[in-house]
């Protein structure tokens, strides 16, 4: 078996991947929503994975564990680390492993937004706001072409 | 994991017996009958369980007396989100779902959004979208979310009610965030723009008029003097097209 380390640092040139599911981040004529790409309550970090480690079947099948009775897994937002960087936040390799609640997951990464807040309930300053939105426009969005079948694409 | 404390409600999302229409031997209109002599119950039903969707302590009360109504016994409430996450650790959830018809009860669903659609103009729908909004579960997008708070939603009602229907001419999105605030965007067909965010106790926004220098505000408190020069500014929108 061919085994491949996944190097800690992330390269520029690497792309970055956000599960989504429908209709929670996806609008009606497949387009991100605002908040698809925010951080929760009490983090300064967005959960993504490095692309060039994982597959588009794996990351099909965490979509498929997320997913609930009202939303499904829709596909994946796709990301270059230069945008991010670009746009003016952070990433850094984060890997899973032995967590008491999810399951283990080497290809995991933050992007890191800088700004931690106060309390819940308390807005972002505004250039967190605009960036978070520049950087959904970076973001491609590649549609599950066959969500009935188990794999990406059968 | 059974709640037997007032504390903490807001927000709070549970669940009950599934099996409890069929407890009572109630048939569906008995037991919509009974569900009627109870106020503010918020709840979703589907073919796993009841939940429901606690916003008050009026609203928790009521549930309490509801389930009291239909059982004639002490009240098991379940705290949600917990489930879910034993569910999610593979842990036996045999006493919570057991087979149960509770589509029979289907009548009481209510649907949760998370978006004003653009073309509704009324204060009164974007009121109702701010209630759904309270009332999304934990973790409702799938990456830890948690539900609108009440204060927030209380001062982005406050803030709109002061608005006239020809303040919402370019509206074009209203949205909970994942941390318990509320955003309104207007934007016109040049691309300008007015965001807001509201929290529990402060807001931040920005204007952005082609030609002009963006206006930003960081984490500020929402005053009257303020909510009318936010008018001035959306009415801008208006006048640069």
């Amino acid at each position: 078996m061919q085994v491949f380390e996944i190097p800690q640092t992330i390269n520029e040139s690497e792309e970055i991947v956000r599960v989504l599911l429908s209709p929670i981040h996806i609008n009606k004529i497949d387009e991100i929503k605002p908040y698809a790409f925010q951080r929760p309550a009490n983090s300064e970090v967005i959960s993504v994975n490095r692309l060039s480690y994982t597959s588009l079947n794996i990351c099909k099948k965490q979509g498929s564990i997320m997913q609930n009775e009202r939303n499904l897994f829709w596909g994946l937002g796709i990301v270059s680390v230069k945008n991010i960087k670009q746009v003016g936040f952070d990433i850094a390799y984060s890997p899973i492993q032995n967590h008491p609640l999810y399951a283990d997951n080497l290809t995991h990464a933050d992007i890191k937004i800088g700004y931690m807040k106060k309390k819940e309930e308390e807005p972002l300053p505004i250039d967190i706001t605009l960036k978070i939105k520049e950087l959904i426009k970076l973001t491609r969005l590649e549609k599950d072409p066959n969500p009935n079948l188990e794999l990406w694409n059968g | 994991m059974l709640i037997n404390h007032y504390e903490n409600l807001k927000g709070l999302v549970v669940l009950i017996d599934p099996n409890i229409n069929k407890k009572t031997n109630l048939d569906r209109i008995a037991f919509l009958e009974k569900v009627n002599h109870v106020k503010t119950i918020r709840t979703e039903a589907n073919r796993f369980f009841l939940t429901y969707y606690i916003t008050s302590q009026e609203e928790y009360d009521n549930l309490i007396k509801f389930h009291e109504i239909i059982t004639k016994s002490r009240s098991k409430i379940y705290l949600y989100s917990e489930v879910k996450r034993q569910i999610k650790m593979q842990v036996n959830t045999k006493p919570y779902f057991k087979t149960s018809s509770i589509s029979q009860v289907a009548e009481i669903s209510v649907e949760y959004s998370t978006e004003i659609k653009s073309d509704i103009l009324s204060k009164e729908d974007v009121f109702n979208s701010i209630d759904e909004f309270i009332n999304l579960e934990n973790n409702w997008d799938g990456y830890g979310a948690i539900p609108l708070s009440l204060e927030s939603a209380k001062n982005a009602k406050e803030f709109i009610s002061s608005f006239s229907d020809k303040l919402f001419k370019n509206f074009y999105d209203g949205y909970p965030n994942t941390h318990a605030t509320i955003s309104f965007e207007w934007k016109n067909k040049n691309d300008d723009e007015f965001f807001i965010e509201i929290g529990d106790k402060l807001v931040s926004y920005y204007l952005i008029l082609k030609g002009h220098k963006p206006i930003k505000k960081d984490l500020i408190e929402l005053s009257p003097e303020k909510i009318k020069t936010i008018k001035s500014y959306i009415k801008k929108l208006d006048a640069s097209i």
